[in-house]
């Protein structure tokens, strides 16, 4: 259910940092940090693969379901919960990104809760399915981004201003440190793998991939300053503004709507990928896993339909000081887990193949 | 997952999609009002007329061109506005096909411009790509004007500016251009600015019997080689064709420009401009601003008015006519900028160049202290 090959998981760590940082960050890091925006969200990226790495190397190990059978259930209970606050206040986040996207650019004037119930009944489902299903979804839908590429080079026009990149770090560089405070929750989104089981056979295509996903990024980054300008702030979705290629849409229909398909499916697969993680948390103190998604979702659905309503009470909630233990977290787990199993050295664990 | 539990799961997603389907807006096509055109106007109470040019199909009478209505209402906002036209049409208002924004006289020259155009391009209804335009007038007089050639005003707008080739003297806009030239540095802007030139349409004499010659109705042609120009929300002024050349020349792509120049022995060298490529460089000591124009042009006809005609079986042209062709359009360039210096107006953006290229802040600099050196590199083709 959770086993991941090595090409699928080249995917997911092409699209998992990528997707939520297409939305509404860049406008944010400009409001911040102005162009030095995407020389910060490269640097954001790059330091997420070393998490990746720290993640790959537990998953080696046995991952949680090592910790649970080599430690017990309650030392697996103690590192877990954590991941369960993680996994809350991200999915909130990414919800509320995706429903404002949904309401913002598909459909005009709608009130949420449909979108917000429909959005977790989808991803119930791919989280019951398991990681391989997910995995599966995401190593098909790779197969957009070549006809996207084909139809913006075919039918799009650029009008891109390049010389507003020029002027980095007109501050000296504060500006990294002072995004890096604001912007930490959009960073590190892997600790889901670490209840996958993968077969990494090649580690040179782990890289490759995470190259290009840092450099496509960069190059999104560039592309939205260098066709907004100062006027960034104002763009409340980056990427659904960038899938119109510049064409008007009465010439050749609307181009935005493949990049919509890819956004939205890579956005569901990526919170599917968090409640999965939350699955095997329930499997590992004995909770059925329809049981443990349902409750997570019926408690997600809740907070965004009772307590933080809209996108601007949802950024201020996930940008305050939660937003520094969510990131203490994604950081220690790894970590231990791994100082955990180095701990208990009876025997190897060896996933199943 | 079990069958009979996956066909449970399966019937209570559908039930709950159809209980959730009911919050969508059920709009058919036939009850939406597909606007081409979106025209503003400052009324006298400081509140905004919106114009929307909607496709009816049906073939009625023709006010603005084949099978559109122009339907305006007035509102403190555009959005009250548009909900109003929707309210009293029956119809919701949808600005997906909407490629043209037309600023009515009355809204160019107020202080109101940007504040009203904010609200298209913080919200997704309208595509940042639309052309925006200015006009002489009413904007609700440009939209419903009959016209000559192609099927709506909104489109043969759209055509003229044209969405791939660019004329000579003809600037095209658009939304999100406008929006990104307010919040550079220096924050001047440019518009097309259009105005109507009637045509007489002669309709044949009916054959019922009535006496008479034939009957004219008014069409309208639109001449759009003009250029506004804007300081933040101040009207400076609008020039006309060489200060779109000018524009066109540093700032746009040309394909199909139109040139005349001297030649040696007095006669009309008529040019044909193919392709510009203009490279800015920023000398900081001197403080001025060195423009590159590389043009690939050729000749296409030779008019000699005097009685001699000995100079017009030719389509070449010496190296001095060619020098006089480079001469020619950088002064047309430099005349124009020396009426932006006066007004101070950075419609080049030259401030911001400045701050990109040499990071020096020039905002509180007088553009009368920015020079500009235009060097003109023509290829005959």
């Amino acid at each position: 259910m959770n086993e991941i090959s090595g090409k699928q998981l080249s995917v997911m760590i092409f699209f998992i940092p990528f997707v939520f940082k297409m939305s509404m960050l860049p406008a944010y890091l400009y409001e911040t940090a102005g162009v030095d925006g995407y020389i910060i969200v490269g640097i954001f990226a790059a330091v997420e693969f070393i998490q990746l790495w720290a993640v790959l190397f537990a998953c080696e190990k046995g991952g949680m379901e090592a910790l649970r059978k080599k430690c017990g259930d309650v030392v697996y209970f103690v590192v877990s919960c954590p991941l369960l606050f993680v996994i809350f206040i991200k999915s909130i986040l990414f919800v509320a990104e995706i429903v404002n996207y949904v309401s913002t650019f598909l459909f005009y004037n709608i009130i949420d809760a449909p979108i917000v119930i429909t959005l977790l009944l989808i991803c119930y489902y791919f989280a019951y399915k398991g990681a391989r299903t997910v995995a599966r979804v995401f190593e098909t839908t790779i197969w957009l981004l070549p006809v996207i590429v084909v139809a913006g080079l075919a039918f799009g026009e650029t009008d891109l201003h390049g010389d507003c990149l020029l002027s980095v770090f007109p501050n000296g560089g504060s500006d990294i440190l002072r995004s890096a405070a604001k912007y930490l929750i959009y960073t590190f989104d892997f600790s889901p793998l670490l209840f996958c089981k993968i077969k990494i056979k090649r580690k040179g295509r782990i890289g490759l991939f995470s190259l290009l996903s840092v450099a496509v990024l960069m190059g999104c980054y560039m592309i939205f300053y260098c066709r907004y300008g100062r006027a960034s702030f104002l763009i409340d979705c980056a990427f659904a503004r960038l899938a119109s290629f510049d064409t008007v849409i009465s010439e050749v229909g609307s181009l935005d709507w493949i990049s919509s398909i890819l956004w939205i499916t890579t956005a569901v697969l990526n919170l599917s990928l968090k409640l999965n993680a939350v699955a095997e948390i329930g499997t590992g103190l004995k909770v059925k896993r329809p049981v443990s998604i349902g409750t997570f979702c019926v408690a997600l659905g809740l907070v965004l339909l009772k307590a933080f309503v809209n996108m601007r009470e949802v950024f201020l909630m996930v940008t305050s000081g939660i937003q520094y233990a969510v990131f203490g977290i994604e950081i220690a787990v790894p970590i231990v887990l791994l100082s955990l199993l180095a701990a208990k050295k009876g025997g190897t664990y060896a996933p199943k193949s | 997952m079990r069958r009979s539990r996956k066909w449970i799961f399966t019937l209570a997603a559908i039930c709950l999609f159809f209980f959730c389907g009911q919050y969508l807006p059920e709009e058919p096509l036939k009850s939406k009002a597909m606007a081409v055109g979106f025209g503003i106007d400052l009324t006298d109470k400081e509140s905004v007329s919106v114009h929307l040019q909607i496709l009816t199909g049906s073939g009625s009478k023709q006010q603005s061109g084949s099978n559109t209505q122009v339907i305006s209402a007035e509102g403190a906002t555009l959005g009250e506005a548009a909900y109003k036209i929707s309210r009293d049409t029956g119809l919701a208002v949808s600005l997906t096909h909407c490629n043209v924004v037309v600023l009515g006289e009355s809204l160019l020259k107020s202080t109101s411009v940007y504040a009203v155009l904010n609200y298209l391009i913080c919200n997704g209804y309208l595509s940042d790509n639309a052309c925006i335009v200015s006009c002489k007038g009413s904007a609700y007089d440009l939209l419903s004007s009959p016209i000559g050639f192609g099927d709506n005003a909104s489109v043969y707008m759209r055509e003229i500016i044209g969405m791939y080739d660019r004329f000579g003297d003809i600037t095209g806009k658009k939304l999100r251009e406008f929006i990104v030239d307010y919040h550079r540095t220096g924050q001047a802007n440019w518009l097309p600015f259009v105005t109507r030139e009637k045509i007489p349409k002669e309709t044949p004499p009916s054959s019922g019997g009535e006496s008479g010659g034939s009957s004219e109705e008014e069409n309208y042609l639109f001449e759009m080689n003009r250029v506004a120009v804007l300081v933040k929300n101040r009207f400076i002024g609008v020039w006309e064709a060489p200060g779109a050349l000018a524009v066109n020349c540093l700032l746009n792509k040309i394909s199909k420009g139109q040139l005349e120049t001297i030649g040696e022995h007095g006669e009309k060298i008529n040019w044909y401009v193919l392709k510009n490529d203009c490279k800015l460089s920023y000398d900081r000591d001197k403080m001025t601003v060195k423009a590159n124009l590389k043009i690939q042009a050729l000749v296409k006809e030779i008019v000699d008015y005097s009685a001699d005609n000995a100079h017009v079986d030719r389509l070449f042209v010496t190296e001095r006519e060619e020098r006089r062709f480079e001469s020619d359009l950088a002064d047309v360039i430099t005349s124009f900028y020396a009426e932006m210096q006066r007004k101070d107006a950075d419609v080049f953006g030259f401030k911001e160049g400045f701050l990109s290229h040499c990071r020096m802040d020039v905002k509180d600099v007088p553009l009368s202290d920015i020079g500009l050196e235009v060097n003109v590199k023509l290829t005959q083709t």
